[in-house]
Order: structure tokens, then C-alpha cells, then sequence
């Protein structure tokens, strides 16, 4: 797995989603379901309940990606890669408004981007050789 | 392969490694910038057509970026060059259209990583050339770091920008309307 960048980050992006995921049930105790004003976790990323829930499944298919071969880690790289860079965009436009159901804030938006440009960047270009399977 | 020969595609991994999420960067913030000027209250029709051209202009640049990577060297390196100074105009066009609605900020970070971009597809352009090659991981997380740091104030001012009246009042968005 330490040869293949794309196993590596998957898992290693992985691992840190699903604590991520874990510690932010911690701070949404009293926060609704879909609530648009969120609690912070580790004082800065606003999280609600559906927010963990969604770093929880992430995590989880970039890990079992990543321990499963190259192919499954390149394809999950690009498709979550490609998700948070379309989140990227969209969700500025949704702070402030009812559509922020994922209580997103401006340092969730910094790891989105960061995610976005590193999952996408490894999944398309390390590892040229290794064709992912596409849907 | 020459030593030669894979110390340029070396170099050319490690430009790529940079000039991708740099594109990417300023794609996001010309397509975020495009999408304020279209949704902003009281927009006109020529910012309109501007914001659509321009937020069409930061997803080609996300595809130029997504198609270096894959072809392991930077495509059709003249047109990206020149691109970049069409997209500077377009970004510039849009500041004077929407009447100081469009953020400064935005602008000048969408001006700038453009600007790097084209310095670095000139320079790819110049340097021996190489076979295709792989990105390197470690240039790839700085990169990405520092592009996420830069991009996402930008896009913030960008949200901030798009809910400006045309009277310099801000529009309050209720997030419990519909509750």
C-alpha cells in the first residue's frame, strides 16, 4: 500500500474522516438533525448531526477503498475529490440560508477545498498507469 | 529513459503539481464570481452575460486542470497561456459592470493565481521537454494547502459580495425562513 499514493491517501483522508466523523457526535448533542447553525468541533468546523453522518460514510468508503486495491482508491478519490469541489462552490452560497443543512462555515469550506484539490489531484494524476472505474 | 530526460519529466511533475491547483483555484473563484454576478439583486443584463461567460471560463479551467493531470503534461499550452489574460478581462469587466458589487478581493486572488498560471504553462513551454509523468504526492498537499488558504477568503467575499443591495445595504437571509 506505501507504493500506491492514492491507497495511501485514501486511507490516511480516511482514517481522519471517520474520527473527525466520531468526535463530532460530541458536539451536536443538543443540535437538531438538520440544523443550520451547528456545533463547533474542535472550536471551528461547525458540524450538525447529518454533517457527521456524512464525514462518517466518507470515511468509511475511502478507507475500505483504500485497503481494497488502486482502482477502488483512485475511483473513490475522484468521486468524493469531485463532490467536495462542486461543494466547494455551492456552499458558500448556502451559509446564511435554510439550505444549509449541513451547518457548513467558512473553515469547513477550507478542508472541503483542501480534500477537493488533494483527492482529485492524486486520483487523476499519480499513478497514470491504473485506469479507474468509472459508473 | 536519459537521466536528461527524467529529470525534465521530474520537473514537469512537480510544475504540474502546482500550475493544477492553482487553475483549479481560479477557476472556482471566477465560477463563484460568474454565479454572484447572476444571482445578485438587481442584476443587469450585461453583468449577467458576463457572469455566465465567466463562471463558464472557471469550468474550463477546472477541466484544463482535471486534463493535465490525466495526460501527465500541461495541454494545449499556448491557448491556456492566453486564456489566463482573457479571463483576467473578463474578471476586470465584471468589477466595472456590477457597479462595485463583484468583491475586490475575489478579484485580485482570481488575478493573481491566473497570472501564476500562465508564468508557469510559459515556463513549461520554455524547459526541455519530457515524457508524461505522474504528480508528485508531497507538492500536491502543499499546493493544495496553500490554494485552500488563498481561495476560500476569496469565496467567502465572494458570498459576502453577492448579498450587497445595489444601495451598499446588505440583504439579511433569514435561516429559519420556511421553519
Amino acid at each position: 500500500m506505501s507504493s500506491s499514493p492514492n491507497r495511501l491517501i485514501a486511507t490516511i483522508f480516511g482514517a481522519v474522516y471517520l474520527v473527525v466523523g466520531a468526535l463530532g457526535f460530541a458536539v451536536t448533542g443538543g443540535v437538531g438533525f438538520l440544523a443550520t447553525d451547528g456545533g463547533l468541533l474542535l472550536g471551528i468546523f461547525a458540524v450538525n448531526p447529518l454533517h457527521n453522518i456524512a464525514h462518517l460514510l466518507i470515511g468509511a468508503a475511502l478507507v475500505i477503498a483504500g485497503l481494497s486495491g488502486v482502482r477502488a482508491a483512485k475511483t473513490v478519490n475522484a468521486t468524493i475529490g469531485a463532490a467536495y469541489l462542486l461543494l466547494g462552490i455551492v456552499g458558500f452560497f448556502l451559509v446564511g440560508t435554510a439550505a444549509n443543512i449541513l451547518a457548513l462555515n467558512v473553515p469547513d469550506h477550507f478542508l472541503h477545498l483542501a480534500s477537493a484539490i488533494v483527492l482529485l489531484g492524486v486520483a487523476l494524476g499519480a499513478e497514470r498507469g491504473t485506469r479507474s472505474v468509472t459508473a | 529513459m536519459s537521466a536528461l530526460s527524467h529529470a525534465a519529466a521530474a520537473r514537469g511533475a512537480a510544475l504540474r503539481s502546482w500550475v493544477v491547483p492553482l487553475a483549479w483555484g481560479a477557476g472556482l473563484v471566477s465560477i463563484g464570481m460568474g454565479a454572484a454576478a447572476v444571482t445578485a439583486d438587481g442584476s443587469t443584463g450585461p453583468s449577467t452575460g458576463l457572469g455566465v461567460a465567466l463562471s463558464a471560463a472557471g469550468l474550463a479551467w477546472l477541466v484544463w486542470g482535471a486534463a493535465a493531470l490525466a495526460a501527465g503534461r500541461l495541454p494545449i499550452p499556448r491557448a491556456a497561456a492566453a486564456s489566463t489574460l482573457v479571463t483576467v478581462i473578463g474578471v476586470a469587466a465584471l468589477l466595472v459592470t456590477t457597479g462595485g458589487r463583484a468583491s475586490v478581493l475575489a478579484a485580485a486572488v482570481a488575478v493573481v493565481m491566473l497570472l501564476v498560471v500562465a508564468i508557469m504553462v510559459i515556463a513549461d513551454r520554455r524547459r526541455q521537454p519530457g515524457s508524461a509523468s505522474a504528480i508528485r504526492t508531497v507538492p500536491l498537499l502543499l499546493a493544495a494547502t496553500v490554494v485552500a488558504v488563498v481561495a476560500t477568503p476569496a469565496l467567502g467575499a465572494v458570498q459576502d459580495a453577492a448579498l450587497l443591495r445595489s444601495d451598499g445595504t446588505v440583504i439579511v437571509v433569514d435561516p429559519h425562513a420556511g421553519h
